[in-house]
Formats: C-alpha cells, structure tokens, sequence
C-alpha cells in the first residue's frame, strides 16, 4: 500500500472512529432534542432540501456572502497592490486594517444592525472579515517581490502595467491562494453568524436560529452541515477560478 | 550616442571601498571587455555605469539612456514563457516574427511558449542574453553572460552577440580568456580597487 493511499485509509478509519463516538454519545444522551445521532442528521439532510424554501434560503446566504467576499476580495487586491507601491496609502489603511483584523466581529455585527438595513448586514460582514486577511496577504507578496526583478524593470523602464503582470503578480500569487483558502471559509462563518445574531429573514442563519429555539437538535447540525459543504464547495472553486486566471495570464 | 567616461571615480559598497579614483574611457560603439580578479569591482564599474549604483565621488558622462544589462543571474519571470520574457522589456516594439527569428538562432524556437521554469540553466542564459539584445539599446552592459554555457554553445551565443551589437557600445566582464580573444575589442585588466591596467 503506497504512503498516500495509507493516510486516506487512517483518515477514513478516524472519521468512522469519530461517527461511531457521537452515535455512542448521542444514544447514551438518548435527547435528540440536546444531540441527534449521526444516523438522525443524515436522515434529516436527505429530507431537508426538499421543504419548501429550502433552495431559497441556500441561495439567499449564498448570494450575500459570496458578494461581500467577492468585493472583499478585489477591493483588497487593489488596495494591497497600491499599498504595496505606495507606503503612505499602507499607513492611511493601518488603523482601519488593525481595527477590522482587533474588534469582535459580534461587536461590528451590532453596530452595523444599528447603522443599516438588515440585508445588507451578510454582504459587509462577509467584507469585513475577509479583507484584512486579503489584503495582508497581497501587501505581504507585493513587498516580497524580488528586488533584482524590480531592479530589471527598472532599468529597461518597464511600464508599470507590464511589471504588475510579469513581477509583481507571480510573487503576489502564493500569498493570495493562500488567503483565498483560508478566507472564503472565514466569510461564511462570519456571514452566517451575522445572520443569527441579526435574526436575518430568509436566512440559513435565522433557520439555525430557529433550530435552536425549537430544540430541533438534528436541524441544527443538518444546517451547519450545509454550510460546511456550501463553504468548502466555495473555497474549492474559487480556487479554481484564481489558479484558472493564473494560467491564463501566464501564457500572455 | 558618445564615449563613455569615468573620470576619478569612488565607489565603497557597504564598509568596503570598491572602486577608488577610477578613470577610464569606454569608446562609443566598440567592444570593451573587462577582466580582473574576484571582487576587483568588475561588477560595481557595470552597475554605476547602468545608473544601478551613483558614484559617491567622480563623474560619469557618456551613458545613453537606452542601455540594456545581462546580469550574473538571468532575472527571468519564471511563470511566463521565454517570449514574453522577452516582450516584458520590449513590449511590442518588436515583432513578433523577429523575436521568433532570435530565439531560432539561439535554437530556443520550438520551447519559446513553454514557462522558463522549466528550462536549464543554458536556455535560460539564452533568453536573458535574446532579451538584452532585443532590446536594442545603445550600450549593452554583460556581467560573465556566457558563464555556464558549453564551449560550442558559447560560440553560437558570443556570434549572436557580436552580430547584432556591431556599431554599438559594449562592456562585458569576463574570467575566460578564450572569451575574451573571441570577442577582441579592447581590453580593460581591472586590479585591486579599481585601479586599471590597460
């Protein structure tokens, strides 16, 4: 058995390992309403989807994390890219960076319910949260940038559109996968946390929330199940998409 | 275009001086060929005359502003393929079809869409020396531009070099001596903190 196959096997074996813990657990709790089984959870995720407002209230989460992400996400690399070339921008956006990366996210998540239309209240979140670590991380490549490549675009005075593409976008491109992969994941939490807290109408949130105030324990972990999918299956093709733009700017 | 000249020259790199009252003519649109031991400042002289460094004294005059370096280390956008490597300095005012008939002489034609990443360490040397070349600049500056090339190989890329740089000013360091009487010119012996021999 080859290396890789052996840690999928061990990966496998602790998932049922952990499956067979809760199922324990759970019968041993013997409430579903505190902690549905396994065996309960995926029941319920197979009937959930065919309620009525199901598709929805998936597609009204989707839609508002996935915009306050996107924008998030260029307003990020465009201000880390300027940043980068410009120090004094890095030293105006400082204390608005320190701030969103410091204060709660529940404390913004109240504040922005006092300032504005609920919903909106997803879309800036998801924004908030996934900014910083973007643009920390572009910031991160563009400084990175080997100096003896900038130092040859100097010299043949390379436009700066040209050194953007050729220099600094290959030294920023590790930096924003990896914020990429860590980010999306972030926004939904953050996105979904913001719905709770902002009892968001027609959102996965207020269904979570609704699980709660019913005590319908198998809803609960069906729901947070979706959004795990939902965040992963994000995460995975926006980087597909990134790698995809990648490959194509390198054959320019 | 004219000569260029450095006239008393200083230059100290850190703590340690490098070049001290260095003088010399390099003459418009001849050869010049630069040797001299290890840390002699070879390297130094290329990059005040590229504008790299400024002189901390003396004066250099002479230099045209379009000038184009081969660096010790080839400075190639790994991710991107040896023709837009090439079009990174020259944009588009090069043909297409020119670069293409550079890189055939350099047999690099049929792996120019390829990323250089996957190149060695001669083809990459290749595409850094077509790069310069085409950048068709007034002076052309070349730190040891054939190091690591084989002898045959050396040859092509050195009358490559020759062919398209007639009439124009150029200053190549370099340890090999079979390099130097290859491509003759004139011949700068560079000594202990720049003083010249020539």
């Amino acid at each position: 058995m080859t290396k890789n196959k052996r840690i999928t096997l061990y990966k496998l074996l602790s998932i049922l390992l952990a499956l067979l813990v809760w199922q324990f657990v759970a019968m041993r709790v013997n409430m579903d309403m505190l902690l549905a089984s396994p065996v309960n959870v995926l029941a319920r995720l197979f009937s959930i989807w065919r309620e009525p407002g199901f598709f929805s209230t998936v597609l009204f989460s989707l839609l508002r994390i996935t915009a306050g992400y996107l924008a998030a996400f260029l307003a990020a690399v465009i201000l880390g890219i300027a940043a980068g070339r410009l120090p004094i921008l890095e030293w105006l956006l400082w204390p608005y960076v320190v701030t969103v990366k410091t204060v709660p996210i529940a404390s913004f998540i109240i504040l922005c319910l006092l300032w504005m239309d609920f919903d909106l209240l997803t879309v800036l979140i998801s924004f908030l949260i996934a900014f910083p670590v973007i643009y920390s991380n572009v910031l991160a490549g563009i400084k990175n940038t080997d100096p003896k490549m900038k130092e040859l675009a100097a010299l043949y005075h390379v436009p700066w559109g040209r050194t953007l593409l050729y220099i600094y976008l290959p030294s920023v491109k590790p930096y924003l996968l990896s914020a990429a992969a860590v980010s999306v994941g972030m926004a939904w939490k953050a996105g979904v946390a913001a719905e709770i807290i902002g009892l968001v109408d027609g959102s996965i949130g207020e269904r979570l929330y609704q699980a709660k105030i019913y005590f319908q324990n198998a809803d609960l972990l069906c729901w947070t199940l979706i959004i795990i999918l939902l965040s992963v299956l994000s995460e995975k093709l926006f980087l597909l998409l990134l790698k995809a733009v990648g490959k194509g700017v390198e054959k320019l | 275009m004219s000569d260029i000249i450095l006239s008393h020259v200083e230059k100290a790199v850190g703590d340690h001086t490098v070049l001290k009252d260095f003088s010399h003519v390099f003459p418009e649109g001849e050869i010049t060929v630069i040797r001299g031991a290890s840390g002699c400042g070879k390297t130094t002289l290329l990059r005040l005359i590229s504008g790299i460094y400024t002189p901390d004294s003396g004066e250099i005059t002479g230099v045209p502003q379009k000038l184009s370096f081969v660096f010790q280390e080839d400075r190639l956008a790994e991710d991107f393929s040896a023709l837009s490597n090439i079009r990174l300095v020259t944009g588009k005012s090069v043909a297409r079809e020119e670069i293409e008939r550079h890189l055939d002489e350099l047999s690099l034609r049929e792996v120019m869409k390829k990323p250089v990443r996957d190149f060695s360490g001669g083809m990459k040397r290749r595409v850094a020396i077509s790069r310069a070349v085409l950048f068709d600049a007034d002076l052309l500056l070349l730190d040891e531009p054939f190091k690591g090339l084989d002898q045959e190989l050396k040859k092509t890329v050195m009358d490559y070099v020759l062919k398209y740089t007639r009439g124009k000013t150029v200053i190549c360091v370099t340890h090999d001596p079979a390099e130097e009487d290859y491509l003759g010119g004139n011949l700068l012996i560079m000594k202990g903190k720049g003083r010249n021999a020539t």
